[in-house]
């Protein structure tokens, strides 16, 4: 039943478009630019960022012109990085660098003039950097890392966020140690790192953090249906259905959160107000059967969108327990406040979060849907007067005025609530040993590895570790323009990759994917490619930009790039 | 010191000598446009040209980091290209940029054959099914690329050994609305942005059409649910052009006021057997006096929208609250931070309403050759669907929108971030690289997603669809004199004496000319013999479509070829003969035979994409839409309305991977 006949198209022939009022205009058109703002327009800062804020909206804006960003490595890639975050509109970024711009330098990176070599990267950099955004503020600081490491270490932990782009192992180490530890006590800072490392084509990046929130994770499935506790209006809809008497067309129009409502309310009838357990097969098998027993006939798609969203008849919706969102005060950032009302929301009855306002799109007729989407609408306008007037409570008790969370703050975070996830990350140190997921990943080799892609990026992960190692003994990396020997420097790498391996997995062999990733990663010589940084500083930035703005899963912790196979895997080491 | 050094050895000599030589085309220098043609010029790629019709905008600069705010107004692909070459001004790079359409006549198969590779940075279909189709004609690598919000997709295109752009049907992402609807029955904000941006604007300020209108009204006479309702807006359409031709007046807007709000609501009023339908909640007329003086309630909201649930396709909640692609949860209305995403009173839209209109008729009488559209970064018109689309809302007891949602809403934007850029443009030089190096690898489709395990992913590339249209069919390169070459002497010398030669069964052969969809000559048509290409208007940059059906000997049934595109270029300098052809014929294939399961229809529709804008092409309720249509729905009389395409970055191409 397509409908689509779009007459030759009048694109072809549309009207000249006519100059706007700012434009050049005869001096009697040009009156109405000179008026002020009408109040209703966005100003010149929503209009610059308006395609963002359709992103990630004002809550996220704020908390990105809020953050103060330090850079360590002024190299082309922690350079593009920045770019990506000052045009967005950060509050502030550091560059920390003591050295001279080399040739190599205004090589590869953009953010550096020609005539500037000689004098300070970082003041250079930044010069180039600030033109972007004239609201962002940018400042050079001419030390060296690793001695400010020892003398000043709360500079660190005075930043939002660091990135550290190819700076030497050992620094890298130390500045991560530091981050770790400050993070350790309640209430001291959890500065995220992110670290950058890249080889000509071969790109990895790792992200340290103690804990993160994550406020909207915009999953695909944003929606807190509460299936596996129908709300009463729900379930009651959902079983004064008569499936049996449904015409065809009916049938498979009945939308997959009724079916799947339907199918927890009788299944807890039948087994003492119990859901399926998620961990018995045999029960999870059962209330699929139950639901497949309902269909008429084979290809009804609703029934396959409520067999593939099963999982939430026995997955319970959980929350978690956090000391920073236990215990809240003044100095709390607005979302453990936000956490803490809902951990209070959620201890009375029915002991779940908001409902979400919103439905996914499926497979149903319009009236059915409409009829659903406002039982969900009605249920959450409900619960989200519930939820502000705990939020108003808990800001009052802890000494805060009303407005203290923007209304649209509270509103998304509770149209959201289904959406807000907490990760619990791991020091940097701990990760590059990767004792768990190497044993696993490579003594069950044939079976993980369906998918021919992976052994090749932790082949390429172990031959960075063992190039770190290389730079720890020699203080230069394999397959730099100082090598004399590429050969003898490859062979040195592999043995160091192959001892690595070993001390993780005993006896392992480290196969042919590891060599051929090593001679990747030797040949690129631990240089930048223009395009390699560009890529790297995307991703590094949008990883910022999750943490900043506490929306979207972040990267954690380890990610590894191989743009000769444009391919990306991520491990949790 | 040249700033390529490092790259030269890791890429090697002989790659590296390709990069400088290969000359290269990038269309379009917005979002992905400025990154790569930074990327570019770092890597060493010395000989770019690069092609935009579009002038900077404030909304821009979030991400199209080659433009600064005193380059609003400027043209992005000559400003682009002067930053760049500031940042390298000693490397012996050429850069071309061009202020215009790639789509112009000058744009023709010589010209795409000059470049060794070209780079889409577009930002709409149109122009990249133009730019893949020059580029199968002529031969030339095509990398296509697109971003929306935080997806992203590079798929390069190499004749004969990938699919091209046009392989893949696109899914239509867009949303469709019953006429009746729109214009007596709304009851979903986006009901109202439609009916204000693509029915009320233009009658006000857009083409006068009366013809069109007639038409398409006598048209849907018979298969509307009520004729009187059809007589009712033929009425209307009277109306409106007297209130078109005084709304200059000092009391114009006024008196439009007082048609649209007053009038034609009362009138709508009138007919019961419009309301007694389940589910439809009558309007209420608005009154211009009462409202300014304060004195005019506000109509009640409807209970629940369930009276959508009479409107077939009223993908409201799809539409009003994009979810996917990771758009940000609609705007609230209470966000104390920025003044567009407050709602308006009646009175404020009321006087906005009148203000706008000023503004607009003033731009009328001023220039009375341009006829004004819809375009969301013009201010004035962004103003006027505002106020009328909330002014309506306010009448039928839908929910108000702000300024930020109407913006998005009517005017298909599409979220833009400089990292997805960044990212794109990174891969879209990594494919490059391999192309020129002949490595098969250059050739796979690289997806950018949010999911959090894998976010990149390479696939295919995939092999071409033997049914397509585009890559398919034959290209022959034309260069003619079209003021001495006849319609006349094209079929009968070019078709019959020279291709015809080249086929290879011999049978009895029928041959249909076209240039575009008009017909230029076949079997049973030789009127236009005398004239010229040139009077044809056939002229360079276009194509002339032959199309054969063979019956070969033996044969009961004739069999289509191929189609082949004969593409008009300018004629060799010295050229004596009115026209050149290549030495060699080329070989016509048949056609492959595919089975239609049905005509399609040829129904009119109201397509908007503007939902689709920030669905990133999943066009979430399509689904609903396309299959809960009840089949006398199905006929009704339907519109078309034309979605304005985004300034620079683009719909993912093809997210479902
Ligand atoms: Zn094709």
């Amino acid at each position: 039943m397509t409908h689509r006949t779009p007459p030759a198209s009048p694109s072809n022939h549309r009207p000249v478009k006519m100059a706007r009022m700012s434009d050049g205009m005869d001096l009697t058109d040009a009156t109405t630019g000179m008026e002020a703002i009408p109040s209703y327009r966005p100003d010149a800062k929503a209009r610059r960022y308006d395609r963002q804020l359709r992103l990630w909206a004002s809550a996220g804006q704020r908390s990105l012109e809020a953050a103060r960003v330090l850079l360590i490595g002024c190299d082309a890639t922690g350079c593009q990085a920045l770019k990506n975050l000052v045009l967005p509109g950060i509050a502030h970024f550091t560059i920390l660098s003591p050295r001279s711009v080399e040739a190599q330098d205004v090589a590869t990176n953009f953010f550096l003039h020609p005539d500037t070599i000689g004098r300070n990267i970082a003041e250079e950099a930044v010069k180039l950097l600030k033109e972007l955004n004239p609201a962002v503020e940018g400042s050079a600081v001419v030390k060296d890392p690793a001695q400010l490491l020892q003398s000043d270490p709360d500079f660190f932990s005075a930043y939002t966020l660091i990135i550290a782009s190819n700076v030497e192992p050992q620094l890298e180490m130390d500045l991560a140690e530091i981050l770790w530890k400050a993070s350790e006590k309640v209430g001291g800072p959890d500065v995220p790192l992110i670290c950058i490392r890249n080889s000509g084509f071969i790109g990895r990046i790792e992200v340290q953090l103690r804990e993160h929130c994550v406020s909207d994770t915009h999953p695909e499935q944003t929606h807190t249906l509460r299936v596996d506790q129908p709300f009463p209006e729900l379930e009651k809809a959902a079983r004064s259905l008569d499936f049996d008497s449904m015409d065809s067309m009916e049938h498979s129009h009945i939308p997959w959160v009724v079916i799947l409502a339907r199918a927890v309310s009788i299944w807890r009838e039948q087994h003492g107000g119990q859901l399926p357990n998620s961990d018995d097969d045999a029960e999870r098998a059962a209330f699929k059967d139950m639901i497949k027993s309902w269909r008429h006939k084979a290809d009804e798609e609703n029934f396959d969108e409520a067999l593939r969203s099963s999982y939430q008849g026995f997955t319970k919706s959980e929350l978690f327990e956090d000391e920073a969102v236990v215990t809240v005060s003044e100095n709390s950032k607005n979302l453990h406040i936000l956490l803490h009302a809902l951990k209070q929301y959620t201890s009375q009855a029915p002991h779940l979060p908001p409902i979400s306002p919103t439905l996914p799109d499926m497979h149903s007729s319009t009236t059915s849907y409409v009829a659903l989407q406002n039982l969900y609408r009605a249920q959450f306008n409900s619960d989200f007067a519930r939820f502000k007037q705990i939020v108003a409570e808990t800001l009052g008790r802890i000494g805060l005025p009303a407005d203290a969370i923007p209304a649209d703050e509270i509103e998304s975070f509770a149209r959201n609530s289904g959406g807000v996830q907490v990760i619990k990350g791991r020091a940097l140190k701990e990760s590059k040993e990767m004792r768990g997921l190497v044993a696993e990943v490579y003594t069950n080799v044939d079976e993980q590895f369906v998918d021919e892609e992976k052994p090749i990026h932790l082949g390429l992960h172990l031959a960075l570790l063992a190039a770190e190692r290389f730079h720890l003994v020699t203080g230069r990396w394999p397959g730099s323009p100082e090598a004399d020997d590429l050969a003898e420097e490859n062979r040195q790498v592999e043995e160091m990759a192959l001892s690595l391996l070993q001390s993780v997995v005993p006896g392992a062999e480290g196969g042919p994917e590891t060599s051929e990733a090593i001679a990747e990663v030797v040949r690129g010589g631990f240089s930048t490619l223009p395009t390699t940084a560009a890529f790297l500083g995307g991703i590094v930035a949008q990883e910022a930009i999750k943490l900043v703005t506490n929306q979207y899963m972040p990267l954690d912790n380890t990610v590894i790039i191989d743009l000769v196979k444009s391919s990306m895997e991520k491990y949790k080491f | 010191m040249p700033r390529e050094s490092h790259t030269q050895a890791l890429l090697g000599p002989e790659v590296f000598k390709k990069v400088r030589e290969t000359p290269i085309l990038v269309v379009g220098a917005g979002g992905i446009g400025c990154e790569l043609l930074k990327n570019l010029v770092l890597v060493g790629f010395a000989n770019i040209e690069i092609i935009d019709l579009d002038t900077i905008d404030l909304s821009n600069l979030n991400r199209q980091f080659l433009f600064r705010k005193p380059d609003i107004k400027k043209s992005k692909s000559l400003v682009a290209s002067a930053s760049a070459r500031h940042f390298n001004p000693d490397s012996g790079i050429k850069i071309h940029a061009r202020h215009g359409n790639v789509k112009d006549s000058a744009n023709d198969v010589e010209w795409i054959k000059g470049f060794g590779l070209v780079m889409n940075a577009l930002d709409n279909r149109e122009a990249r099914s133009h730019v893949n189709r020059l580029c199968q004609a002529g031969g030339v690598p095509l990398i296509e690329s697109g971003t929306a919000g935080y997806l992203g997709q590079v798929t390069p295109f190499v004749k004969d050994k990938t699919e091209c752009f046009d392989c893949e049907p696109k899914p239509v992402a867009q949303k469709t609305y019953p006429v009746c609807t729109l214009r007596a029955t709304p009851s979903e904000p986006i009901h109202c942005i439609v009916w204000a941006k693509s029915y009320l604007f233009g009658k006000l300020f857009g083409e006068d059409d009366e013809a069109g209108d007639e038409q398409e009204l006598n048209q849907a006479k018979g298969e509307a649910e009520n004729a009187d309702e059809i007589d009712n807006l033929k009425k209307e359409a009277a109306a409106f052009r007297e209130v078109r031709a005084n709304i200059g007046d000092d009391d114009g807007p006024r008196k439009m006021f007082d048609k649209v709000f007053k009038d034609d609501i009362n009138r709508l009023l009138a007919m019961d057997d419009l309301w007694n339908k389940e589910g439809r909640v009558k309007p209420t007329a608005l009154d211009y006096e009462g409202i300014m003086s304060g004195s005019f309630p506000t109509p009640p909201l409807r209970a629940a929208p369930a009276a959508a649930a009479s409107a077939p396709s009223a993908n409201g909640s799809a539409a009003t609250e994009p979810k996917s692609n990771g758009a940000a949860p609609a705007a609230n209305v209470n966000s104390a931070q920025l003044r567009d995403q407050r709602e308006l009173s009646l009175k404020e839209n009321v006087e906005l309403l009148i203000d706008s209109s000023r503004r607009l008729s003033a731009r009328t009488i001023s220039h009375p050759d341009t006829i004004l559209s819809f375009d969301k970064d013009d201010e004035d018109t962004l103003d006027f669907v505002l106020a009328t689309s909330n002014l309506r809302s306010a009448a039928y007891g839908i929910p108000q929108k702000t300024r930020f949602q109407v913006k998005e809403m009517a005017g298909n934007i599409i979220p833009a971030i400089a990292t997805t850029n960044a990212i794109v443009a990174g891969f879209i030089v990594m494919s490059a690289i391999r192309l020129l190096s002949g490595q098969d690898e250059g050739m796979r489709k690289v997806y950018l997603k949010t999911e959090p395990v894998r976010p990149i992913a390479g696939y295919g590339p995939n092999t071409p669809n033997k049914f397509c249209g585009v890559c398919r069919d034959v290209y022959i390169p034309f260069k003619a004199d079209v003021a001495r070459v006849t319609v006349g002497t094209f079929v009968e010398d070019v078709v019959k004496g020279w291709l015809e030669e080249g086929l290879e069964g011999k049978g009895q052969v029928e041959w249909t000319v076209n240039e575009g969809s008009r017909m230029l000559a076949d079997p049973d048509m030789e009127d236009l013999y005398e004239k010229t290409l040139e009077v044809m208007d056939v002229g360079r940059g276009k194509m002339i479509t032959v199309s054969g059906e063979i019956k070969l000997g033996g044969e009961e049934e004739y069999k289509p070829l191929r189609p082949v595109h004969f593409c008009v270029c300018n004629p060799s300098p010295n050229a004596e003969a009115p026209y050149e052809l290549p030495s060699t014929t080329p070989s016509i294939p048949l056609a492959p035979v595919k089975k239609v399961d049905k005509a399609p229809k040829a129904d009119f529709e109201m397509l908007d994409n503007s939902a689709a804008a920030t669905d990133g092409g999943k066009a979430a309720g399509k689904k609903r839409a396309a299959e809960d249509e009840p089949e006398g729905d199905a006929k009704r009389r339907k519109v078309q309305v034309l979605a304005d395409d985004d300034d620079d970055d683009f719909e993912i191409l093809d997210p479902k991977k």
